[in-house]
């Protein structure tokens, strides 16, 4: 592992933020601390950077432990939620400030922030104070500030918060881009489950100071260890009676089970041409208006389900009645969770293959 | 040009009679009333020893003043506004004091510390015995310049905490993780950003050190030798001659002088910043 934390702990005051923190991170590989606010995940990076001591444990980078090493003597690039440019310094004195840190001489100093300049594409802006950049620019800028001095690690502490939607996915694509090309192994923080699975090789899920998971976006996605992981992976609802679906009844183990939004399809009555036996009897209760979807809440029973459907699609109102397939669950048992398919839709597929 | 109510119009008309019933009316008096015996009585008025005396002592003590509460005001804004610690929020109320505290008392505090009476007399004393000198604080110029530090101690302090407040940490943890130390982070990062606000304090700072009156004239007592200006225009006037109250409007209108010159930097560098 190049960047490891093992069993790291920090206190605020009496306040655990972080709770026997375990997680690694390969050589050039991407890393997304990812969960809502207040979990700890930010916590975990400024330990990383030496802005936080942690309370116990181990910080390694390159198999050197770190614990309470100065942040200037880390060689690690950090890029601020709100970038933290100087705002008394233009373009380039900001992307040279950390060139100028290790004593080059300007002659050094100007090719390569001529060379980082044009890498994030903001050539002849170098005279430009930060209070003259828009956000996506910014954030440019505090990405070659923070790579300006070669650095061993980049830490990115909620890149594209700041941002807004339209400018964020082309921001999200080029920062992909760049982090490739250059190789830095890279470790940011995240709430948006849809950035970490774009941009991650590995997602360490956080909550409440804890690692809820750590694996692969696949795995994180396809095989969620805690309901909470399940949840916050896609808008999914978590339901107790799941015995009283069609198709599930025969399931005896399990104290929860999460339905994923795309696991789900709903009907409007009398279009549904297969798996009639697996079909639930729902209520629209809620449709609101996405501009390219739209999302519903239907009833079965006691339990509100959350799900999507295309513009495109039947027309739905709120109070019809339709029919719901349930294409399958995640059952949570201990620690454990399982993924089980519709039973009855198993069974009426043997006709259409 | 739009209608202006009754409300607003009343507004202006009450601040701009407060204006010039207040401030301009007496102002004019003081310059009038300087030179009501003609120039060269004006001339002569501000040029005798005791007040040329008093005008070196009042620069002089405005510039160690503002050079001793410049490097405090800096120090405690940054350790305040900066760094977590114990105590923060008693300093924070303590170095308020003096603008809750009459100057007068603040002055009788000073006697009571330094002088024949106080607590450090005696530490003094054997100073003075050891090294063979004649240091003394109370009733000589250390004690004016005591007693200047004192009331105008959070005037640069009170101008940069809001900006170094509303500007966070980010700036300063940024330039650490790029390798700066803290010297370098302070001299780069944060200095700059404080640059207009400390210049406005220094300028209120020194116009609060010329016209200190209360605390200086609890701790000084010799004219011509720990007179400052406010204390010699004092001492003109409360001296019962006619020529007195004119040649006290005189040295009024130099200090008034020095004030004007104050609020022009003030707006200049307000304009600046």
């Amino acid at each position: 592992m190049y960047v490891e934390l093992k069993q790291v702990n920090k206190y605020y005051d009496t306040y655990h933020a972080s709770k026997d923190i375990s997680i690694g991170i390969e050589q050039g590989q991407v890393l997304a601390l990812l969960g809502p606010s207040g979990s700890g995940k930010t916590t975990i990076l400024r330990m990383i950077a030496g802005l936080e001591i942690p309370d116990s444990g181990d910080i390694t980078i390159a198999n050197q432990i770190v614990n309470t090493m100065p942040p200037r003597e880390r060689e690690i690039g950090f890029l601020f939620q709100n970038y933290a440019l100087f705002r008394h310094m233009t373009v380039f004195e900001n992307i040279a400030f950390g060139l100028e840190m290790q004593g080059l001489k300007q002659k050094e100093i100007k090719p390569r922030v001529a060379e980082l300049i044009e890498l994030i594409g903001l050539t002849g802006l170098e005279k430009r104070y930060p209070m003259e950049l828009s956000g996506g620019q910014k954030q440019r800028v505090a990405f070659a500030r923070a790579l300006a001095p070669n650095p061993k690690v980049l830490l990115l502490d909620e890149p594209f918060a700041a941002i807004d939607v339209k400018v964020k996915e082309e921001l999200r694509i080029w920062l992909k881009e760049t982090i490739h090309k250059i190789g830095i192994t890279t470790i940011f923080v995240t709430h948006d489950q849809e950035e970490a699975v774009e941009l991650a090789d590995i997602i360490v899920v956080t909550n409440q100071g804890r690692v809820e998971q750590m694996g692969t976006p696949e795995e994180i996605y396809g095989a969620p260890n805690t309901p909470f992981v399940a949840q916050f992976m896609g808008k999914s609802t978590e339901v107790l009676s799941y015995r009283d679906l069609k198709g599930f009844q025969h399931i005896d183990y399990g104290s929860s089970a999460i339905i994923r939004p795309e696991a789900i399809k709903i009907y409007k009555k009398g279009t549904l041409r297969q798996f009639m036996s697996a079909a639930e009897e729902g209520v629209i209760e809620r449709i609101l208006f996405k501009g390219n979807h739209l999302e519903l809440w239907v009833r079965i029973g006691d339990m509100l389900i959350y799900s999507n459907a295309d513009m495109d699609s039947a027309h739905f109102s709120v109070g019809e009645s339709v029919d719901v397939l349930i294409y399958r669950l995640y059952i949570f048992d201990h620690n454990t969770t399982q993924v089980v398919e519709n039973s009855k839709m198993n069974v009426d597929d043997v006709y259409y293959i | 040009m739009k209608r202006r109510s009754l409300g607003e119009l009343t507004a202006i008309i009450i601040a701009v009679l407060f204006v010039l019933l207040m401030l301009v009316v007496p102002l004019i008096s003081v310059l009038t009333n300087a030179l009501s015996k003609g120039l060269d009585f004006f001339v002569k008025a501000i040029s005798t020893s005791h007040v040329i005396s008093a005008l070196g002592l009042t620069i002089g003590t405005m510039i160690v003043t503002v050079l001793i509460t410049g490097v405090f005001g800096v120090a405690a804004a940054y350790c305040i506004g900066k760094f977590q610690f114990k105590g923060k929020s008693i300093l924070t109320t303590l170095i308020d004091i003096p603008f809750t505290v009459s100057p007068v008392i603040a002055g009788l505090a000073l006697i009571m510390t330094f002088g024949r009476m106080g607590w450090f007399h005696p530490y003094i004393e054997a100073i003075n015995n050891y090294f063979n000198l004649d240091i003394r604080i109370v009733f000589a110029v250390p004690g004016v310049i005591l007693a200047t530090v004192f009331v105008t101690f959070p005037f640069i302090y009170r101008e940069i905490i809001p900006v170094l407040f509303s500007q966070g940490k980010d700036e300063e943890e940024a330039a650490a993780m790029m390798g700066a130390s803290g010297w370098t982070i302070f001299r780069r990062i944060t200095f700059p950003a404080i640059k207009w606000p400390f210049l406005y304090g220094i300028i209120l700072c020194s116009a609060r050190a010329l016209g200190e009156f209360g605390a200086v004239a609890a701790v000084s007592k010799a004219r011509g030798q720990t007179f400052t200006l406010p204390l010699e225009i004092d001492a003109l006037y409360m001296s019962g001659s006619e020529n007195g109250a004119v040649s006290a409007f005189a040295v009024s209108s130099l200090l008034v002088g020095m004030a004007l010159i104050m609020l022009v930097i003030r707006s200049i560098v307000e304009k600046k910043g």
